[in-house]
């Protein structure tokens, strides 16, 4: 469970959000709207513990982020661009991952590019993969370790129609499975069709929307 | 997580086009700088030991500039956070400030074995390969020999060798304690410069680490320049004096000039090797322990940049 209290951002003097409240359950899909530059992604890596916030604070878990840990236990990330090797293949850019905690076998990175409709046996280098397929393997990444919390920032971005469709049908099994998703698109449709509740972060503050409102 | 650090620093650091353009023109301009003593040591027959070039060249005058300088520059892309989050999550923020630390450390020792290597290769001809002071060291501590071989010379190169280097010991024992003090001094600057660039501002760190560097060779050329130009002026003595003192104890690079302790033994904090490396070792300690003091209290990604 993620819950956020009171939480304050500035940059300097600027501030970047401010009285932000939010209590997230396990299992659910929770969506983050808003304009470009409006905090919902400084809001996503206060959650992930990258940026510390001003004031208030981040539990999951019971675990306040910054104080008794570093960053979510079980996490999965994707916000911006993974800075992926551009010269190794796909595969070989997630066991480089995945060899920092050595947790996965081979078996489970396969799957993991399986699931995101990427083939693991692409020799390809990542520098000569697409937009689409790059996207793929960034969420790729972030599920292979089967994490219990999954921040994504604008998964859609890049993919197909098709290829949307299947990040849809991923998120909605993951969320079956007791992971909870926060995921932030510029898309209403995105939103509409797999989030249950949804935040619009707007001048500074965070407000809980109803699905019909996005 | 080694195994996962020796491939990042592969990929990203030796590999990477900025250590591959530094290094090639280094190199380049190490032969184009020495074809001509090379050509002066063949027709006057010197040669030079294996390990005599490093310690008496790098601190030669600009020497520490080019060296420290050249090494600021391959490591100010650090701290690499821009797309890193995926590996900063999984490290944890200790491990990954601390593999911060460690691409420092296999930069310096390869940077300035690199450097070696360089001297072998534009000298290559000229080189002996065993452990003793060689012909051209032992012609260079004498002045009058050594300028009749230095001015016939075009380039402004130069090297210094002194009786009170030889004593230390052999060429392989004066060239592992300067690889050592050197290695310690640029560890020691390197650290610094990304400790105040993750935890203040990035670029801070980066401008007081090339200012470290360049105040050790500017106050003792600006020593110099006060003696020529203001010789008559009552009191240059001892603004001179204090010019000159004040160089080894406003850069902390000092202490990995081998040659100049010799040659000055200077006072108070640089009058032995043991000394210079203990004096690295508690600043390299108190920048760690700053370091992972700030760490977890900082903003890790790059909208504090």
């Amino acid at each position: 469970m993620v819950k956020v209290e009171g939480l304050e951002k500035k940059f300097r003097e600027e501030i970047i959000l401010t009285d932000v409240n939010m209590s997230m359950e396990q299992g659910k899909i929770y969506g983050l709207v808003g304009m470009n530059g409006s905090g919902k992604t400084v809001l996503m890596k206060c959650i992930c513990g990258f940026l510390q916030p001003t004031k208030g604070s981040v539990t999951v878990d019971g675990k306040v982020i910054g104080k008794d840990i570093d960053f979510p236990q079980s996490l999965g990330l994707m916000i911006e661009t993974p800075g992926f090797i551009p010269y190794m293949s796909g595969k070989s850019n997630l066991k480089n991952l995945a060899l920092i905690r050595n947790q996965i076998s081979d078996k489970e990175i396969d799957e993991a590019m399986e699931l995101v409709g990427l083939d693991p046996k692409l020799k390809k280098r990542v520098s000569k993969y697409s937009l689409g397929m790059r996207q793929r393997l960034g969420i790729a990444q972030a599920i292979m370790e089967h994490p219990r919390l999954l921040i994504l920032d604008e998964p859609f971005n890049g993919l197909d129609v098709q290829g949307v469709e299947d990040m849809r049908k991923l998120f909605s099994r993951l969320a079956g499975e007791g992971v909870m998703i926060l995921l932030a698109s510029h898309y209403d449709e995105d939103i509409r069709t797999l989030c249950e509740d949804v935040y619009l972060v707007r001048d500074h503050h965070v407000t809980k929307k109803e699905k019909e409102e996005t | 997580m080694i195994r996962y650090i020796w491939q990042e620093y592969v990929h990203k650091t030796l590999l990477s086009a900025r250590f591959i353009v530094v290094v090639s023109s280094l190199l380049l301009m190490m032969i184009m700088l020495f074809q001509g003593m090379s050509v002066q040591m063949k027709k006057m027959g010197y040669q030079v030991g294996v390990f005599e070039m490093l310690p008496s060249f790098l601190f030669y005058n600009t020497g520490t500039i080019i060296y420290f300088g050249v090494f600021l520059f391959l490591i100010a892309v650090l701290p690499r956070w821009d797309g890193s989050m995926n590996e900063i999550l999984r490290l944890g923020k200790r491990k990954w400030f601390f593999a911060q630390y460690i691409y420092i450390f296999f930069t310096s020792v390869i940077y300035f074995l690199i450097w070696t290597g360089g001297f072998i290769l534009a000298l290559f001809p000229r080189i002996i390969w065993n452990n003793e002071w060689s012909s051209l060291a032992k012609m260079a501590i004498d002045p009058q020999q050594s300028v009749f071989f230095w001015m016939n010379l075009n380039l402004n190169v130069n090297l210094q060798f002194s009786d009170l280097i030889m004593n230390i010991g052999s060429p392989g024992k004066v060239y592992l304690l300067t690889f050592m003090l050197t290695v310690l001094g640029s560890f020691f600057t390197g650290i610094f410069m990304i400790t105040v660039n993750i935890c203040f501002r990035r670029g801070v760190g980066t401008v007081l680490a090339y200012l470290m560097v360049g105040v050790q060779t500017m106050s003792g050329i600006l020593a110099m320049l006060f003696g020529k130009k203001l010789i008559h002026f009552e009191g240059y003595k001892q603004v001179k004096n204090l010019l000159e003192r004040m160089q080894y104890y406003i850069s902390p690079l000092y202490q990995s000039d081998l040659f100049t302790m010799a040659i000055h033994n200077a006072r108070p904090i640089a009058q032995r090797i043991g000394i210079g490396v203990i004096y690295f070792a508690i600043l390299i300690l108190l920048v760690t322990l700053f370091g992972m003091c700030m760490i977890r209290k900082i903003d890790l990604c790059k909208e504090n940049a």
